[in-house]
């Protein structure tokens, strides 16, 4: 048994001990903060390739066996997320040099960082539904903190909103495993699998179904429940923004089709029509959110939780094509919307606000900051050479195959607001001419990230086919949970 | 206990939702801590309601055993929701010292 899929998560909490240590000594919280954020890059890396060639792979926590220790279980969705998060941390870690001032905020911000990405790989990971709770605990104690660190009264605010929804959101997920618990008797999620599959019509396995949906649409920003999400990623600062538009909105989706492609595999079709309404009414109210919207990062915000509706959408076909293009659209989204916020967090830098009004005439400023802002501008909008053409693409065509009509003519025509907002903006900040020209144009530090997403994006694009092939063979195992349960109990 | 164990819970959810739906930002805190301990007592109910033996091995053989994973699951949960009440309490007191009010309502109004 090797240790490989253990460090995901040993490695940012051990880092993120180190760092509250040096606390007061920026040379060796540096190099910590390197060797660390490289190292999980190149494991998650690893760990993907160990999973393509040899399956899904399984870690005993403490050696008990499956369903009476916590297992830890790396499938293909697990490494997917795996890598994606690694790739909008490090580059978050990189804009936070640049984005925060050195007087202690570093000191704070950097080691609580790595807790929350601890969290966020162990999420991705676990294989037992309470563990998953308490991962889901770290990462949200993580955002607590990281959300109000600069102490805007804004950001305050917004961390009651967030503070109250989440302390919610967990008292929901305890009576949901505490329910399925009374009735299977085992938190193993393989386990639950196999248990819960005889008695698939049973009431309380359909309540706790919903109350699921409750849980992690909360977190994924579901239409009803996405109420805080405009305030907080909008508040946040701009390395956080990132981080929970990019990577952990999606947890809350990768806990749904956790949830859905594995215990409550029967209950799918139930749910379908559910899932796609408010996917569709997700998508929808998103963007109209987003139309009305004068100050960028709120817009960006709003663009988020009408993304999230595609996401939901893809999940909620429940084919493996549908699936598999959720899972590219996680990937596409993650990286674009990462690169829009910090595009975003660099006009803060630079006038204070976000205010679209305030700004303008980027394209004499900055070339560069246009060029990159326009990438990712045409990948949401889904325009072909970029990855978000393909992200679009394969939402809608996996509709047209389930012969879902309506929730595709929706699809259609909120991307043409999608396209509209973005190019409204990108041309208010960057082709209207401003009278009041800043100080100084936007620091290199902070556009070598932004250029990096921008660039991945086009390169998603261009070479979309292997990572097609990878989300379709991902979403493929999802939909064979037999696999999954093999290798968890079958290693007993 | 059978039926006393589901009122309690029930009596809990009500108390804490009514204490969020008040304007005060501390019975929003104090709602949302019942609301935990509601969510607690509905774990603890997994592992056995009625009288059951204490988990022990060698005791007394034949007699249904109390499930003590729930209870060690309760532990963890309480110490979680610990933590982020103390952080809620914090902001609370942050917010207070800020805007001078306690009032959902006034500190909605200030963002700008």
């Amino acid at each position: 048994m090797t240790h490989l899929l253990v460090l995901p998560v040993l490695i940012p909490l051990t880092a993120a001990i180190l760092l509250l240590l040096f606390r007061f000594v920026p040379m060796a919280r540096h190099v910590v903060i390197v060797v660390a954020a490289v190292s999980v890059f190149v494991v998650d890396l690893i760990l993907l390739s160990t999973i393509q060639s040899e399956g899904i792979q399984t870690y005993r926590l403490g050696g008990w066996p499956a369903p009476f220790g916590i297992i830890l279980v790396g499938d293909l969705l697990s490494g997917i997320m795996l890598v994606l998060a690694s790739i909008i941390s490090v580059c978050a870690l990189f804009y936070s040099f640049g984005y925060l001032k050195e007087d202690g905020q570093r000191g704070v911000f950097h080691p609580i960082f790595f807790f929350l990405w601890s969290g966020t790989n162990g999420t991705f990971l676990t294989g037992d539904i309470f563990n998953l709770f308490v991962m889901f605990e770290i990462m949200l104690i993580s955002i607590y903190s990281l959300l109000t660190l600069l102490g805007d009264k804004k950001q305050v605010e917004a961390g009651l909103k967030l503070i109250s929804m989440g302390l919610l959101s967990s008292a929901l997920f305890l009576a949901a495993v505490g329910g399925i618990y009374a009735f299977a008797g085992t938190l193993n999620m393989a386990d639950l699998a196999v248990k819960i599959k005889p008695h698939a019509g049973h009431p309380l396995i359909a309540a706790v179904a919903m109350m699921f949906i409750g849980v992690f649409g909360l977190k994924a920003a579901m239409m009803p429940l996405h109420f805080w999400l405009p305030d907080v990623h909008s508040s946040a600062p701009t390395p956080i923004s990132a981080m929970l538009s990019g990577i952990l909105i999606k947890v809350g989706v990768y806990a749904i089709i956790r949830v859905f492609c594995l215990i409550f595999v029967d209950l799918q079709e139930t749910f379908q029509v559910f899932i796609l309404t408010l996917a569709c009414v997700t998508m929808f109210m998103g963007a109209m959110g987003a139309v009305a919207q004068t100050d960028l990062k709120r817009l960006l915000a709003y663009s988020s939780v009408s993304q999230i509706g595609y996401i939901l959408m893809g999940v909620g076909f429940f084919s493996v094509a549908g699936m598999g293009a959720a899972l590219f659209y996680i990937i596409s989204h993650g990286i674009i919307k990462a690169a829009l916020f910090m595009a975003a967090g660099i006009l803060k830098k630079m006038k204070g606000t976000t205010e679209m009004s305030a700004h303008g005439n980027m394209i004499k400023i900055s070339p560069m900051y246009t060029l990159f802002f326009l990438i990712a501008v045409a990948g949401l909008g889904g325009i072909p050479p970029s990855s978000g053409f393909f992200m679009k693409f394969q939402v809608i065509k996996a509709g047209l195959d389930g012969a879902f009509y309506a929730p595709v003519a929706v699809a259609l025509v909120v991307s043409l607001f999608t396209l509209f907002y973005l190019v409204q903006s990108w041309q208010k900040v960057c082709l209207l001419e401003q009278k009041e020209a800043p100080e100084s144009g936007p620091s290199i530090k902070l556009l070598i990230p932004v250029g990096v997403l921008a660039l991945l994006c086009l390169v998603l694009g261009i070479a979309a086919d292997p990572i097609i092939q990878l989300t379709t063979a991902a979403s493929q195992q999802l939909f064979t949970p037999e696999l999954y349960i093999q290798a968890v109990l079958g290693a007993m | 206990m059978k039926l006393l164990l589901p009122l309690a819970i029930g009596v809990l959810f009500g108390a804490g939702t009514y204490l969020m739906l008040q304007k005060n930002i501390l019975k929003l805190v104090l709602g949302l801590s019942l609301i935990g301990h509601g969510a607690n007592v509905i774990l603890i109910s997994s592992g056995w309601i009625g009288s059951g033996q204490v988990p022990i091995l060698g005791k007394e053989e034949g007699a249904p055993f109390v499930d003590p994973l729930p209870q060690a699951l309760i532990l963890t949960a309480i110490v979680i929701g610990f933590a982020a009440l103390a952080f809620l309490l914090v902001l609370s007191l942050r917010v207070y010292r800020d805007l001078k009010t306690a009032n959902i309502e006034e500190i909605r109004g200030q963002r700008g």
